[in-house]
């Protein structure tokens, strides 16, 4: 073969190398699309032409002619409900992306570094504590950071420089004593009142998703999101064996640390309002491998954009289906694991 | 550029050092091979050099400068590291694995450009498998993923390139197919080159000067034609050794035939 040829032929190379058109065309598309429909379910009936006049009119300030419960359940209810959901929903996927990339390994999740168990502690501590929501989320935070923090100076034990595997053990060791006390806290609790308050937290809902709670964790999420994008291709770097990495010229540990810290910050913020909601930092990278190939400079935002939709179009079950909110977990799980099964049976487990 | 190692000491434990004042230089242009037994420290002299680990005592010296704790990554913008074996987990496409020796030359927050893309292209044309560049890392041969590896190094436009053992998994063609494209990008570039090597033969077919590690914290440093002898190979490696020298294109090149252990 000639080989200036194929340079040649290569010059439109790096477009037709990225996501292609179409696919990138739908991964924008498609948020805004079960955004906008989002509005219109529920148990509640609101039409279509309601929503829409009582989005129109509170964007302009425009006299309102609906009854004021459909503006309550629009604005008060769904919207914040449905932002938080797409947050969370594209935060946790990014983590889970950046996480198993930086693990090279498929199973891992963004609960790996102990930041899950540590902020159901802080949660469950605060309730059972009586404290306030804010106390909650504020303990649930500091809980989900510290856990983290403490993974990382027991992987760092030995001195030196913290391996990958030290890390995923020291993340282990963590996640298992906060969810001991956990545990404890939950056989302690009074089992009238307090213990199902903490079991169904534990479960994540987006029930009680308040303006003023979004206007809290959107900029901590929103700061993780922002940090992993930019950081999206060296993710590729970080996925090699340490040395090797290092010989392409990165900083291994300051890198590591950038991605733990977004990582751990998406991930403690997002339990701190909505309780831990599993499966969809596992499932949706996967997912999105498939779609979009294992770079992460695609994978990342493409990650963004399904782990958004994906927990919204389950949270939307979760507050429509039956008269009583089923947990976010069950569901995740629930809905998640048979379309996983379906996808891994479809590629034989291939990561591309 | 010209790279000095001087008095290196190191050992993974102290009481047990692989090299006890080591000293040796590549110039510009000149391609040096280290040879040496199983578990005498070729790969880890190759980290000390790179100060991916770091010497007990003694320098290395890129230019005139030696390198410290502080410019340790900037080392990087003039060395490439080629790995025995690559540890991608995930199945990048070629073109993107080669893109990643850019990462020196991009700053924290930025993404590879055109630019980055054209160089890691050229860099795949060097070593002749341009044309593989869609395909997926796990879908090409052995021989053809090292000459990816060695094309993601020339992608950083190193003045060294450094090679642990690049034809050690491969066969008969794919070993000459992957010394030769690499004397050639070397040659063509004016890079230094230190490579670790099994073979013998390879080493004086390749290389200008040659390093043999012994036992016990033994080395001869000196031109390859004239340290790789049957004796010192003897020595070395504890085995009865014949050379059988030979024309071939103009050079002289030696059979090494391992006879039998002493």
């Amino acid at each position: 073969m000639d080989p200036v040829s194929h340079i040649e032929s290569w010059e439109a190379a790096p477009k037709r190398h990225g996501i292609p058109l179409l696919t990138k065309v739908i991964l924008v598309l498609l948020p805004l699309v079960v955004f906008v429909l989002s509005f219109g379910l529920g148990r509640y009936n609101v039409s279509p032409q309601a929503v829409w006049g009582i989005l129109w009119g509170q964007a302009f300030n425009l006299p309102s002619s609906y009854p004021g419960t459909d503006t309550s359940v629009i604005m008060v209810l769904r919207f914040p409900r449905i932002l938080m959901c797409l947050l969370v929903g594209a935060g946790l996927s990014m983590a889970g992306a950046a996480l198993q990339g930086m693990f090279g390994n498929p199973l891992v999740s963004p609960q790996i570094l102990g930041v899950s168990a540590g902020a159901g502690f802080g949660a469950a501590l605060a309730i059972l504590l009586s404290g306030s929501i804010f106390m909650i989320q504020t303990m649930a935070l500091f809980f989900g950071i510290c856990a983290v923090a403490i993974t990382y100076a027991i992987s760092r034990f030995k001195g030196g420089d913290s391996s990958v595997y030290m890390l995923v053990l020291a993340g282990v060791i963590t996640s298992a004593f906060f969810e001991a006390l956990i545990s404890i806290i939950k056989y302690v609790a009074d089992p009238f009142s307090k213990l199902p308050t903490i079991t169904y937290w534990l479960l994540g809902s987006m029930a009680n998703v308040s303006w003023q709670d979004l206007m809290m964790v959107a900029p901590i999420i929103g700061f993780g999101i922002v940090g992993l994008i930019i950081m999206r291709w060296r993710l590729n770097i970080l996925s090699l064996d340490d040395d090797e990495a290092r010989s392409l010229g990165i900083n291994i540990n300051a890198s590591r640390i950038m991605v733990i810290i977004f990582c751990t910050l998406i991930t403690a913020a997002s339990v701190s309002v909505c309780g831990i909601v599993g499966w969809v930092g596992l499932v949706i990278p996967h997912i999105c491998r498939i779609i979009v190939g294992p770079n992460h400079k695609n994978l990342i935002p493409a990650c963004l954009s399904v782990g958004a939709v994906y927990l919204l179009m389950i949270d939307n079950l979760a507050r429509s289906l039956v008269s009583t909110e089923i947990p976010l977990s069950i569901l995740t799980a629930l809905v998640g694991a048979p379309f996983f099964a379906y996808l891994l049976s479809k590629s034989g487990g291939q990561w591309s | 550029m010209k790279l000095i190692v001087e008095h290196g000491r190191y050992g993974y434990t102290l009481d047990n050092l692989l090299y006890d004042d080591i000293n040796f230089a590549v110039n510009e242009g000149e391609i040096l091979s280290i040879l040496g037994p199983n578990g005498v420290g070729k790969t880890t002299l190759l980290r000390c050099i790179t100060t991916l680990l770091k010497w007990h005592s003694g320098h290395t010296i890129i230019d005139g400068v030696p390198v410290t704790g502080r410019n340790r990554t900037n080392i990087w913008e003039k060395i490439s590291y080629v790995p025995q074996t690559s540890s991608a987990k995930f199945p990048y496409t070629i073109l993107d694995m080669v893109l990643l020796g850019r990462c020196s030359h991009l700053k924290v927050y930025s993404m590879p450009s055109k630019k980055d893309y054209d160089i890691a292209m050229h860099a795949l044309d060097q070593v002749g498998i341009a044309h593989l560049y869609r395909k997926k890392c796990n879908e090409i041969s052995g021989g053809e993923y090292q000459l990816v590896l060695i094309a993601r190094a020339l992608a950083a436009q190193p003045q060294l390139l450094i090679l642990d053992e690049p034809e050690s998994h491969l066969d008969f063609r794919n070993q000459i197919l992957v010394l030769s494209m690499l004397e050639k990008v070397v040659r063509e570039g004016n890079l230094s080159c230190i490579i670790n090597t099994h073979y013998p033969e390879h080493a004086m077919r390749l290389a200008d000067n040659a390093l043999i590690l012994g036992r016990g914290r033994q080395y001869l440093f000196g031109k390859a034609a004239d340290i790789i002898s049957a004796e010192n190979l003897s020595d070395v490696f504890g085995v009865k050794v014949k050379m059988l020298p030979f024309e071939y294109g103009g050079k002289t090149l030696s059979s090494i035939i391992p006879l039998e252990v002493i």
